[in-house]
């Protein structure tokens, strides 16, 4: 209720604050939304009345502001969001209603890492962008006209559940027989080092940095999860500050976005123009912001996509950026509590691996916006314009709410 | 919760087991848990950091585009005549707030206001009441970051009358120069002339144009053009030496068309003597044919000292404050006295300068209090007045000034006096015209200089033909 209240109340305020009256066109996106949320929340009482009662209004939340937030500052992607919000929540309802959903993922963690592998490779070949220039990280979907998925996205959420799968294997395999050290040896994670080196290796390829910078940590705080050695994870953090040093002189963004985290204001007109102009936005803001729709967050270039903190901190102020925050501190909680109450090793790492993923990376990019880390190039999900980020965001807390149901899991 | 690998009992279902072995795993969810909510919590600190720390200052940098939208958004107040005719207004559109002159040849007092290239006249010099930055803090704070209204301003009222500022400048047609036109009760300019002029509504396409013209039409002529005197202040000198006792009103003055020679120049009256004419003349012809020689006298009479005293007496070592910029005002070190009496020394002044110096001796020896903004306009709709100007002391004794006012030529009801002056060493001439109406009892004053004038006809017709209107707005 509180959801629909706050995007039913800033609809209002957007309308106003562009027409100058209530214009329809700024209440479709949020009547849609809260139609599928409320069909989403029909279902989901119906089917799992043991889920977790605040993850769906947690993702509810965050992705009505994120329409607000794409009709405010990029009204010609509204529809598509708009779609794209409609399939996820339907995948949502999808995954965690369906029976056996978490057992056909484990099952068949090769085949799905896989199918994810070659859409990624695919990109190589066929990849395309839908702004027309810069790195070539989207398929086209056939037949449906001009519409793109982004692999990388796909692929966080297989990684994850090839890791949990292959996790939830090895520590039945441990627990059986009793063979304590396996756990610990690199023969015990050379499948995963094989198929996430893989992973690692296109991405790079792609220049799609910020991605693989995730999933590199992403796995290593799985890993360190699983094992329990300290040593892969700080050994994984090393590799990745030599990473970042070799970038640093190999790839000019990887050095832009190094420099301009140190000192953007001496080319705050060049290089550092984009960090600066968020932060501009923060500080316009003030505490209550200036206001959906009465800021000028456009200054921020691609501020719909990467920087859609700034734009919150510039049009609802301290107030908004930090309840953006506590959202996703809230919903990262919750999905460690799903992953507490998982009944078996694979719900557990799932969710453990699904929680990881979506608030580092939810922390890089407001990180980033704030200048406590370089900029990564990743999105904000559910918030930030991007379909194949709200489709698989979707999923993703799907599972959790399928994770945090209880519901039996046949061994 | 149960304890991690334990077994749970549920009443009604299959017992479960939950995964065993989890124990240290789950110890390790924990933390990573508190590390995660304490990377977010610095991310709270940093937004927190540049939104109440940091973020005023940062706010305040030149490239911040906010402060572009926030100046264009601006309700600027308007400008207004004696009489309450728009001289500027602010009309808004989708690309922002522009200020609009509805008299374009309202000329420099007005000044312009223009986000590109800032602002002169009364529009600098009022910015902070025109774009309602001087309200208190928690008005601002209130209206701009609770309400998010935009910052409104308020009117400001100038003494300028449109219908006359619009006259003179008709009347000055094409020549290059300056006019100004004051009543001499309050003090308050009724006009404010400069030539070349420029219409402050084509800025954006005419600025650097306007910037580089060797004419310097942005250039207030009146206020910040520095002109030769000449004999134009021949009068005030005279009138220092009669309070001196220097000089009589009524005595005859031998060799008073002979020629005087400074600075490789030779001045000479204005009109020489016609066959039968007395070689002896008063102060009457003196001042009405401009000669140089009983003026010399007078320098000489009086010394450097006399000379720098009626200077300052007359308010032409000072520039008067008429809350717009104005050229300062170099005080003469060393003080050639006879070469000062004629005007022709190193010694500059401005047409306010001298129109407050002629005040003084149309006004009964008390210079002129200017002003040119009367009032400001309140939030209820009311007028606030300004105070009026520090007065000068009086300039010279009434009598004296009755006197000299006295030997002027009149013409129409029009105290005059007119000199033409070597502007410089390749020859060129400037024509001051000094009048004053009605003639028994003055109430406009007006000083007016033509630059590059083959004489003073121009000057004279223009500024007699003003005062009249001046006087009798109704007449033909």
């Amino acid at each position: 209720m509180l959801a629909l209240a706050f995007v039913g109340v800033n609809a209002v305020a957007l309308s106003l604050a562009r027409e100058g009256s209530l214009h329809w066109v700024h209440f479709q996106g949020p009547l849609a939304w809260a139609a599928l949320t409320t069909a989403a929340h029909v279902a989901l009482s119906r089917r799992l009345p043991l889920r977790d009662p605040f993850l769906l209004p947690i993702m509810a939340l965050l992705s009505g502001w994120g329409l607000i937030l794409v009709d405010r500052l990029a009204p010609g992607f509204l529809a598509r969001q708009m779609v794209w919000l409609a399939i996820g929540t339907l995948g949502l309802v999808l995954v965690s209603t369906t029976p056996q959903v978490l057992r056909y993922l484990r099952r068949y963690r090769y085949t799905w890492l896989v199918v994810g592998l070659l859409l990624l490779l695919a990109t190589l070949a066929l990849g395309v962008n839908p702004s027309g220039a810069g790195a070539a990280l989207w398929l086209r979907v056939p037949l449906v006209g001009q519409v793109f998925f982004q692999p990388s996205e796909l692929l966080k959420l297989l990684l994850v559940v090839f890791l949990a799968s292959y996790f939830d294997e090895r520590h039945r395999v441990h627990h059986l027989s009793d063979a304590a050290e396996e756990v610990g040896q690199l023969s015990y994670l050379a499948p995963l080092l094989l198929m996430w080196g893989f992973s690692m290796v296109v991405l790079i390829w792609q220049r799609d940095l910020g991605a693989a910078a995730l999933y590199f940590l992403v796995f290593a705080c799985l890993v360190y999860l699983a094992t329990g050695r300290a040593l892969y994870l700080l050994t994984g953090l090393a590799l990745l500050l030599v990473a970042g040093l070799v970038g640093y002189f190999a790839f000019d963004v990887v050095a832009l976005r190094v420099d301009t985290w140190l000192d953007p204001w001496p080319e705050s007109a060049g290089r550092g123009f984009q960090i600066v102009q968020s932060l501009y936005a923060l500080a316009a803001g003030g505490l209550f912001g200036a206001g959906v729709g009465q800021g000028a967050p456009t200054f921020v270039p691609v501020v719909h996509s990467d920087f859609a903190f700034a734009a919150i901190g510039e049009e609802w102020g301290l107030a908004g950026t930090l309840a953006v925050v506590l959202a996703f501190a809230f919903l990262a909680q919750r999905g460690f509590q799903a992953a507490f109450k998982a009944r078996r090793a694979f719900g557990f790492y799932l969710a453990a691996g699904i929680v990881l993923m979506l608030t580092i990376q939810a922390g890089l990019i407001m990180a980033g916006a704030v200048k406590l880390v370089p900029l990564t190039g990743v999105t904000l999900p559910l918030v930030s314009y991007g379909g194949s980020s709200l489709l698989v965001t979707s999923l993703m807390v799907g599972l959790l709410i399928r994770i945090s149901s209880q519901v039996e899991q046949p061994i | 919760m149960s304890a991690p690998g334990s077994t749970r009992r549920r009443r009604g279902h299959q017992t479960v087991k939950a995964p065993n072995g989890l124990g240290d795993v789950r110890r390790r969810l924990w933390l990573f848990q508190g590390v995660l909510l304490a990377f977010l919590g610095a991310v709270t600190l940093f937004v927190t950091y540049w939104v109440a720390w940091a973020g005023p200052a940062i706010l305040e940098r030149a490239d911040n585009p906010r402060l572009v939208i926030a100046e264009l958004s601006i309700l600027r107040g308007r400008l207004l005549d004696a009489n309450e005719s728009v001289l500027a207004s602010t009309t808004v559109n989708e690309e922002g707030n522009r200020r609009y002159y509805p008299l374009a040849n309202i000329g420099p007092a007005v000044g312009y206001y223009n986000f590109r290239y800032g602002s002169a006249g009364v529009e600098e010099s009022f910015d902070a009441v025109l774009s309602g930055k001087d309200r208190p803090f928690w008005d601002r704070y209130w209206n701009q970051e609770v309400l998010h209204r935009p910052l409104s301003g308020r009117d400001v009222r100038l003494t300028i009358d449109s219908r006359w500022q619009l006259l003179a400048d008709e009347l000055m047609g094409e020549r290059p120069g300056a006019l100004v036109l004051i009543s001499l009760a309050d003090g308050a300019i009724r006009a404010m002339v400069s030539h070349p002029l420029y219409d402050p509504n084509q800025l954006e396409d005419s600025f650097d144009a306007l910037a580089a013209d060797e004419r310097a039409p942005l250039l207030n002529r009146v206020t910040q053009g520095q002109y030769q005197p000449g004999l134009a202040l021949q009068p005030l000198f005279l009138a220092t030496a009669l309070e001196a006792g220097l000089a009589e009103a009524d005595a005859l003055l031998a060799n008073a068309e002979a020629e005087v020679q400074v600075n490789g120049l030779t001045l000479r009256c204005a009109a020489g003597m016609e066959e039968g004419d007395s070689a002896e003349i008063g102060w009457t012809d003196v001042l009405a044919r401009t000669c140089p020689a009983p003026t010399a006298m007078i320098g000489r009479s009086l010394g450097e000292q006399g000379v720098r005293s009626s200077l300052s007496d007359f308010g032409l070592l000072l520039q008067p404050e008429i809350a717009i910029a104005s050229s300062p005002v170099e005080a003469p070190t060393a003080i050639d006295p006879e070469k000062m009496a004629l005007g022709q020394g190193d010694f500059l002044v401005s047409p306010l300068q001298v129109v407050v110096a002629w005040g003084a001796l149309m006004n009964g020896g008390m210079p002129p209090s200017l002003r040119l903004v009367n009032a400001v306009q309140r939030d209820d709709g009311s007028w606030q007045r300004l105070p009026d100007g520090e007065q000068l002391p009086s300039a010279i004794d009434p009598g004296v000034a009755a006197q000299v006012t006295g030997l002027l030529p009149m013409e129409g009801g029009v105290l005059e006096h007119a000199a033409l002056v070597a502007a410089g060493p390749d020859a060129a001439m400037n024509a001051w015209y000094l009048a004053a109406a009605p003639a028994s009892n003055p109430r406009y004053v007006l000083a007016m200089v033509i630059e590059n004038a083959d004489g003073v006809s121009f000057g004279r017709e223009a500024g007699r033909l003003l005062l009249k209107r001046v006087l009798d707005p109704q007449g033909s």
